[in-house]
C-alpha cells in the first residue's frame, strides 16, 4: 500500500515544536500540513487521506472538542493524540472519542513514526470507504424527489405494484422512475444497488424522515 | 602705736569674727570650754547654751561613734587632724561638717586642751553628692560611655565600655589613646566625623558604626559625641565624651525573627511550587521535546546517508540552542524558587519580574483559561530587595485570582496588572473581577489562617504581606468596585538616593 501519498497533519499551538515535528515528519517522507489551532484544522481539511497528529492541549478549540467535532462531521481521519506528561484523564477522554492512540511528549522518534505508518495503512480502507460513500452519496443527490422515494421502496425489496400502489401512481411510472434509479446509482442489477444504498443508509434514512 | 591693738586684743578679734566656728574643748568629755558667735549662725545655739556641754552630744550617733574609736585617739597621739560628721542644730536637723583639731600640750606633752575649727560643708556635700550619684548612673549605663581629653587619649571608661573594649578589666592607668580602643580605620573616622561636628556645634549626633578590635562581632554604634570645655583650664580644659550604643543584642533578635520568617517564606514558596509542579513540568517538557525532534531528525537523516546542506544544519542547531537554553532559563528559575536562600538584595525591575512570573505560571494560566492584561510604563520600574519573595507575591496574588475564578465561566477570567511610577514609589495593582472579598474577610484578609477556600492554610496573604513589609512598601486591598477585587502593592523606588542609603545600611 502507498502511503506516500498520504498526508500528516499536525495541530499545535506551540509554534516551535509543530514546526520541529514538521520537520522531522518531512525528514521522514511524509507530506505534512501543519496548523496552530483546531479552527484552522477544520477551514483547511478536505478529506484528504492521512492522519491527524493532534495536541489536545491547545488555547481556543480544544484537541478534545475538535475529535468531536470531526466524529459530528463524519470524517474517518484517525486521530493520534499528543499529551504533555501525566495528563491521564485526558489522553482517556481522548481515547472514548476513538483515537487511534496516544504519544507522550517528549517521543521517540522511531515509535512515533512506526505509529504513524501503522495508522496510515490500516485506515487505507477507511478512505477507500468514504471515497465510495462519498461518491454514491453525490449520485443519490441527483435523484428527484420522486425518484428517491421509488427508490427507498424498492430498496425496502417492495415490488413494482406495491410501489404503485404506495405511491398512487401506476406501475409504468414506476417502472420509469426505478430505471432512472438504476442509471443515476450507475448501478447495473438490483443486488447493486442495494450495496451502495447500504453505504449511506443514515443519509437515505434522514432525507427519508425530511419528506 | 596708739590705735594699735594688743596681739592679745586682735586675736580675741578674729575669733570673734571669724565665719568659721572656733572652739576649744576640755580632753576627756569634749565638753565646749570656749566658742565663737560663728556657731550660732550655723547651728541655732547660743554660746551660753553650749559651753559646758561635751561635742560628742551633738554628733550624729553614726559619726560620733566612729569618732569615739578612731579619730579621738588619734588626736591624743598624733595633733592635728581633720574629719567629716554631722552635726546637730538646734532645731534638730543635721548639717555636714569639717573640724580640724589639733592638741594644746604642755612642756612634758601632757594633753590641755584641743581647739577645733569647724565649717559647715552641707553645700559641698550635697553637690559631691549628687556628682557621686551622676558618676553611679554613668558608671551602670548600658551605654558604653568614655570621655577623652582634647588629645584623644581616655580617661574614663564605665563598666559597660570597659566589659566590651577593655575586657571587663580595671581601667587601665596608662592613658590609652582612643585609636588603640577604636582600630585606626574607625578611630579616623569618629575624629574626621563626630569631633570635628562636636568641637564647632558642641555635640555631634548621628549613628556611626564602629568596630573596635577587641570588639569583634559586635554590633556598636557611636551615637552622640559631647564637647565639654573647662574655660578655666584654657585649652586643656577641652575634653570629649563619647556615648556608644551596643546593638548587638537587638541585631540577633533581629536576625532570629528574619530567619524564622525567611523560614516560613520559604516553606510556603515551596509548598506552592508543588501545587504548580504539572504546569511547570509541561513548561520544561515543550522546549525538550522540540529539541529532541530536531536532534533525532538530524540524526535520522545522518543514518540514512542523507547530507544536510550548511544552512539547513544551521538552522537545526540554532532551534536546538534556543531550545534548551529556554528549557534552562526555565530550570534555572525554578532553582532560585526552591533554593533555601537567605534575603538578597539586588536591583532588579518589576516588569522583568513579571514577565518571569507570567512564563512559569503560563501552563497554570492557560489550563484556567485566565488572561492577563498589562499597563505598564515606558521606564523600568527599578526596585531593590530580594527578587524571588517579590516574585513569590505576584504568584501568591494571582493564584489567588485564579483560584477566585473557579465559578465563573472561563470567559471572564481576566486579571488586569497595572504598574505606575511616582517620584519615589512604584505602585502595582493586581484587579480581578471573580466577585470581590467577603466583607467578613476583608478587615482580616491579611491575617495568618484566614482563607476563603476550601483548600489551603491561609498564608498566603499573610505571608505576602510580611514579605512588602519587609521591603519597605505595603500591601492592601480595595473592594469598592462590586464584584472585584484590587489588590495594591506600594515599594519603595530605587533611585541614586535610595541606593546610596541602603548600601550605607548595609554592614
Amino acid at each position: 500500500m502507498n502511503t506516500a501519498q498520504h498526508t500528516v497533519f499536525v495541530v499545535d499551538d506551540n509554534q516551535d515544536f509543530r514546526e520541529s515535528l514538521a520537520w522531522l515528519l518531512e525528514g521522514a517522507g511524509y507530506h505534512v500540513k501543519a496548523y496552530e489551532s483546531a479552527e484552522d484544522f477544520l477551514l483547511g481539511y478536505q478529506q484528504q487521506p492521512g492522519c491527524l497528529l493532534l495536541d489536545v492541549r491547545m488555547s481556543g478549540m480544544s484537541g478534545l472538542a475538535l475529535q468531536q467535532e470531526l466524529i459530528r462531521r463524519g470524517e474517518v481521519i484517525p486521530v493520534i493524540i499528543i499529551t504533555g506528561h501525566g495528563d491521564v484523564p485526558v489522553a482517556v477522554q481522548a481515547m472514548k472519542n476513538h483515537a487511534v492512540d496516544f504519544i507522550e511528549k517528549p517521543f521517540e522518534d522511531t515509535a512515533m513514526l512506526a505509529l504513524i505508518e501503522d495508522t496510515l495503512a490500516r485506515s487505507e480502507e477507511r478512505f477507500v470507504e468514504q471515497r465510495l460513500k462519498a461518491d454514491v452519496l453525490a449520485c443519490w443527490r441527483e435523484l428527484s424527489r420522486r425518484e428517491a422515494d421509488v427508490a427507498r421502496l424498492v430498496i425496502n425489496g417492495l415490488a413494482n405494484r406495491e410501489i404503485a400502489e404506495q405511491l398512487g401512481i401506476s406501475i409504468k411510472t414506476v417502472e420509469i422512475h426505478r430505471s432512472r434509479v438504476m442509471t443515476k446509482m450507475q448501478a447495473k442489477r438490483l443486488p447493486e444497488l442495494m450495496e451502495k444504498a447500504a453505504l449511506i443508509k443514515s443519509e437515505i434514512l434522514s432525507s427519508n424522515s425530511s419528506c | 602705736m596708739q590705735d594699735a591693738l594688743s596681739s592679745d586684743a586682735r586675736y580675741r578679734l578674729l575669733v570673734e569674727r571669724s565665719g568659721d566656728i572656733i572652739s576649744t574643748h576640755r580632753p576627756g568629755d569634749w565638753a565646749y570650754t570656749s566658742l565663737n558667735p560663728a556657731l550660732e549662725r550655723m547651728s541655732g545655739f547660743t554660746v551660753d547654751e553650749l559651753l559646758g556641754v561635751p561635742a560628742y552630744e551633738l554628733f550624729h550617733p553614726d559619726d560620733a561613734e566612729a569618732m569615739k574609736n578612731k579619730l579621738i585617739p588619734a588626736i591624743y597621739h598624733h595633733g592635728a587632724r581633720t574629719f567629716r560628721y554631722r552635726s546637730r542644730d538646734k532645731d534638730g536637723s543635721y548639717s555636714w561638717m569639717e573640724s580640724t583639731h589639733s592638741s594644746v600640750r604642755d612642756e612634758d606633752g601632757n594633753l590641755l586642751e584641743i581647739i577645733a575649727i569647724t565649717r559647715d560643708i552641707s553645700e559641698q556635700v550635697k553637690i559631691e553628692e549628687a556628682t557621686k550619684r551622676l558618676a553611679s548612673v554613668v558608671e551602670a549605663s548600658f551605654a558604653l560611655i568614655l570621655f577623652c581629653d582634647r588629645h584623644q587619649r581616655v580617661s574614663y571608661m564605665n563598666q559597660a565600655a570597659r566589659d566590651v573594649l577593655w575586657a571587663g578589666k580595671a581601667d587601665p592607668e596608662v592613658r590609652l589613646h582612643l585609636n588603640e580602643l577604636l582600630g585606626e580605620d574607625n578611630y579616623q573616622q569618629v575624629v574626621n566625623e563626630a569631633f570635628a561636628k562636636a568641637a564647632v556645634d558642641g555635640s555631634w549626633n548621628g549613628v556611626l558604626r564602629i568596630k573596635p578590635p577587641q570588639a569583634q562581632g559586635r554590633y556598636l554604634l557611636l551615637e552622640e559625641v559631647i564637647a565639654h570645655s573647662r574655660q578655666e583650664l584654657g585649652k586643656e580644659g577641652n575634653y570629649f565624651s563619647l556615648i556608644v550604643r551596643d546593638s548587638t543584642e537587638q541585631k540577633l533578635i533581629e536576625r532570629q525573627v528574619r530567619d524564622q520568617q525567611s523560614e516560613l517564606i520559604h516553606a510556603s514558596r515551596v509548598l506552592t511550587l508543588g501545587e504548580m509542579a504539572t504546569g511547570l513540568a509541561h513548561e520544561i517538557n515543550q522546549p525538550l521535546a522540540t529539541t529532541l525532534n530536531y536532534a533525532r531528525g538530524a540524526v535520522r537523516k545522518l543514518e540514512e546517508g542523507e547530507r544536510l546542506s550548511g544552512d539547513r544544519l544551521r538552522q537545526v542547531f540554532d532551534q536546538i540552542v534556543k531550545q534548551t537554553q529556554l528549557a534552562a532559563d526555565i530550570v534555572k528559575r525554578l532553582r532560585s524558587l526552591v533554593r533555601k536562600a537567605p534575603y538578597q538584595r539586588s536591583e532588579f525591575s518589576l516588569q522583568q519580574v513579571l514577565q518571569e512570573v507570567e512564563q512559569l505560571l503560563g501552563h497554570d494560566l492557560w489550563s484556567n483559561s485566565m488572561s492577563v492584561e498589562y499597563e505598564l510604563p515606558d521606564e523600568d520600574a527599578k526596585v531593590i530587595g530580594d527578587r524571588v519573595q517579590i516574585q513569590q507575591v505576584l504568584f501568591n496574588l494571582l493564584r489567588n485570582s485564579m483560584d477566585a475564578y473557579q465559578e465563573l465561566p472561563v470567559q471572564q477570567r481576566r486579571v488586569l496588572i497595572q504598574v505606575k511610577l511616582s517620584e519615589d514609589q512604584v505602585e502595582l495593582t493586581l484587579q480581578d473581577f471573580a466577585g470581590g472579598v467577603q466583607p467578613s474577610l476583608r478587615d482580616s484578609l491579611f491575617e495568618p489562617y484566614v482563607t476563603s477556600k476550601t483548600k489551603g492554610l491561609g498564608m498566603g496573604l499573610s505571608i505576602s504581606r510580611s514579605i512588602i513589609e519587609a521591603h519597605g512598601g505595603q500591601i492592601s486591598i480595595d473592594s469598592s468596585e462590586p464584584g472585584s477585587a484590587r489588590f495594591i502593592i506600594l515599594l519603595p523606588r530605587n533611585c541614586q538616593e535610595n541606593l546610596m542609603l541602603q548600601n550605607k545600611e548595609t554592614p
